[in-house]
């Protein structure tokens, strides 16, 4: 006879996972093979059931082993503390920009749009002095050169006034 | 500090060990079959959980999880299997008459043999279902397949057994 079908669910009773047994039970009543068959499954299971549990001297070899292994191991959290040390460290030593010097900038401004010695726009019509005003020609703005500088404080401009006799300021 | 304080509330290693070690050991034999081979497979698996004690203490089921851990450490290690297998001389110092130990451990090494003979999946269910004595759903659950897989690979393993012994 060929019960081949039948090795699945001898299979599957024999460890109590058949859900219905009552047509594998009828089958076994009537067939020889599949009847010795289950018999030594579960004589067979039973068997390799009984395997041997480690012995405690192996247990104890490989609890040896481990704690060995784990103090080898290096700590994690001393990883952490040294990674957050050396990522502070390199914020603080991190290159920061230069800031470009501020260069002074020079300007001929027409000397008729400058402030006077007291602040106030310096007038075209100013007289000069009774003394002075014998020995120079009248003043012409063109002859008159002006430099300013500005300087990075907008509060404080440098002016420099030239006339014939030289710089004044 | 933080880290501190979580390193404290773990499971200390030397509870891990108690807990697991045996269990390990024994689930990683049987699955591999050779002694070396399997204590290679239970080291490594009980560091990884050593490592990862924190999630071991927050599994709802810690011996599911390690058994998972145990399966797939011992899946890789057969993969790169040696191909020696020294006798087990722990076995054979224990009690009882040379002959005696010899004619079990031979008997028991055939079963060892046969099991290591299995295809991966279906020793791996086998061991898990009659040898560990686990539920099939729970099986299931640590394989990652379903119960009617389960129930298939332990069936087929359950015959090549009968048939090869």
């Amino acid at each position: 006879m060929n019960c081949e079908r039948w090795e699945r669910d001898i299979a599957l009773d024999a460890g109590g996972d058949l859900e219905d047994s009552v047509a594998l039970e009828q089958h076994l009543l009537e067939c020889r093979e599949c009847a010795e068959f289950a018999r030594g499954l579960r004589v067979l299971r039973a068997e390799w059931r009984q395997m041997p549990e480690p012995s405690p001297v192996d247990v104890a070899r490989l609890e040896a082993r481990v704690r060995s292994a784990v103090e080898r191991e290096p700590r994690r959290w001393w990883w952490w503390l040294a990674a957050a040390a050396v990522l502070v460290v390199a914020v603080l030593l991190r290159p920061r920009p230069v800031p470009e010097p501020v260069v002074p900038i020079a300007r001929v401004l027409p000397s008729t749009s400058l402030p006077d010695n007291r602040g106030t726009a310096r007038s075209s019509k100013r007289k000069p002095s009774r003394g002075r005003q014998a020995a120079l020609r009248p003043r012409q703005p063109e002859d008159q050169v002006v430099l300013r500088l500005d300087t990075d404080d907008p509060d404080v401009v440098f002016y420099l006034f030239s006339d014939s006799k030289g710089v004044s300021q | 500090m933080i880290g501190l304080i979580t390193e404290a509330s773990k499971i200390p290693l030397e509870t891990l060990l108690g807990r697991f070690a045996p269990v390990v050991l024994r689930l990683s034999r049987r699955l591999l079959g050779n002694p070396a081979d399997a204590e290679d497979a239970a080291q490594e698996v009980l560091l990884r959980l050593y490592r990862n004690r924190g999630q071991l203490d927050a599994a709802r089921d810690p011996s599911a999880w390690v058994y998972r851990v145990t399966v797939n450490v011992c899946r890789d290690a057969l993969r790169r299997r040696r191909k020696t297998e020294p006798i087990d001389e722990a076995r054979l110092a224990g009690p009882g008459t040379p002959e005696q130990l010899l004619q079990e451990d031979q008997r028991i090494r055939q079963i060892e043999r046969a099991l290591a003979r299995l295809p991966e999946k279906e020793r791996a269910a086998l061991v898990l279902r009659d040898l560990e004595d686990l539920p099939t759903s729970e099986v299931a659950k640590i394989l990652g397949s379903s119960e009617a897989t389960v129930r298939s690979q332990i069936s087929s393993a359950r015959v090549k057994l009968r048939k090869w012994l």
